[in-house]
């Protein structure tokens, strides 16, 4: 399981105009990090999906498309952060 | 910051003696433009994590003599008792320094990190966001450096 999750974050951060790529737990821990990405950051990633996730209006449903995915704009790059469940997924674009 | 033992007089007000008999300086650090102690600094950095699930930030020497503390109101009332031990023994097992200890209950975690010859302890919510407090235990050690450097010093 593990070498299939790092095969699959090499796959992403190999991808044009992906400058990092930052998978999380749910308790903030850091899976793996690639290019930009710290693992330090991964705290924060998690955090700031589960804190959308309590502002969107989910209700009870598990229907995946009521996951919220969060863009940040910084001036140089951008970052999507998403959460479907037990990990969170960062890329840095 | 100076530290001086139980019976050195000390003329300079501002002390607080130890559970042990220590006495530390409080010593104004500057942050900015803005003088703050190192405990109004700790307390302010700290408390900002009560909200995600952090319920006592605290510093301790190796004896468990308090040095530091954030407490939050909600926090359990057997926090501040030295019943954690930690003595970083995981150095041992060949994988160089044991950094950081992390012990999950049913109830709280407890994050420690070792920053000799002090410790550092975060107890939160078990649900709560382990890498926050990693990170916040992180900041306490780049803020204490100071504190640790004069205790090694004066060793």
């Amino acid at each position: 399981m593990d070498a299939e999750l790092m095969a699959t974050l090499d796959s992403i951060a190999s991808k044009d105009g992906v400058q990092g790529v930052l998978i999380a737990d749910d308790m903030g821990l850091c899976l793996g990090a690639r290019g930009i990405a710290k693992p330090a950051a991964s705290a924060f990633v998690a955090s700031i999906a589960n804190t959308a996730l309590e502002l969107s209006d989910r209700g009870e449903t598990e229907d995946k498309s009521q996951y919220p995915t969060i863009h940040i704009e910084y001036e140089h790059h951008k970052l999507i952060i998403r959460n479907e469940g037990a990990f969170t997924l960062a890329i840095f674009t | 910051m100076v530290i001086v033992a139980d019976d050195v007089t000390c003329p300079i007000d501002g002390y607080r003696r130890g559970k042990y008999g220590m006495t530390i300086l409080h010593h104004k650090l500057s942050i900015g433009n803005s003088d703050m102690t190192l405990e109004a600094t700790f307390g302010q950095v700290c408390s900002r994590f009560f909200h995600d699930g952090l319920k006592a930030a605290i510093v301790t020497d190796r004896d468990g003599v308090m040095i530091l503390q954030c407490i939050s109101e909600d926090a359990p009332a057997k926090v501040l008792e030295p019943a954690i031990p930690t003595t970083f023994a995981a150095s041992k097992l060949g994988l160089q320094r044991n950094k950081c200890i992390v012990s999950m209950y049913d109830l709280f975690q407890v994050v420690q990190m070792d920053q000799n010859p002090l410790i550092i302890t975060l107890v939160g919510d078990a649900a709560a966001n382990t890498g926050l407090f990693m990170n916040l235990g992180q900041r306490i050690i780049e803020m204490t450096q100071p504190l640790v450097t004069a205790l090694q010093e004066r060793q």
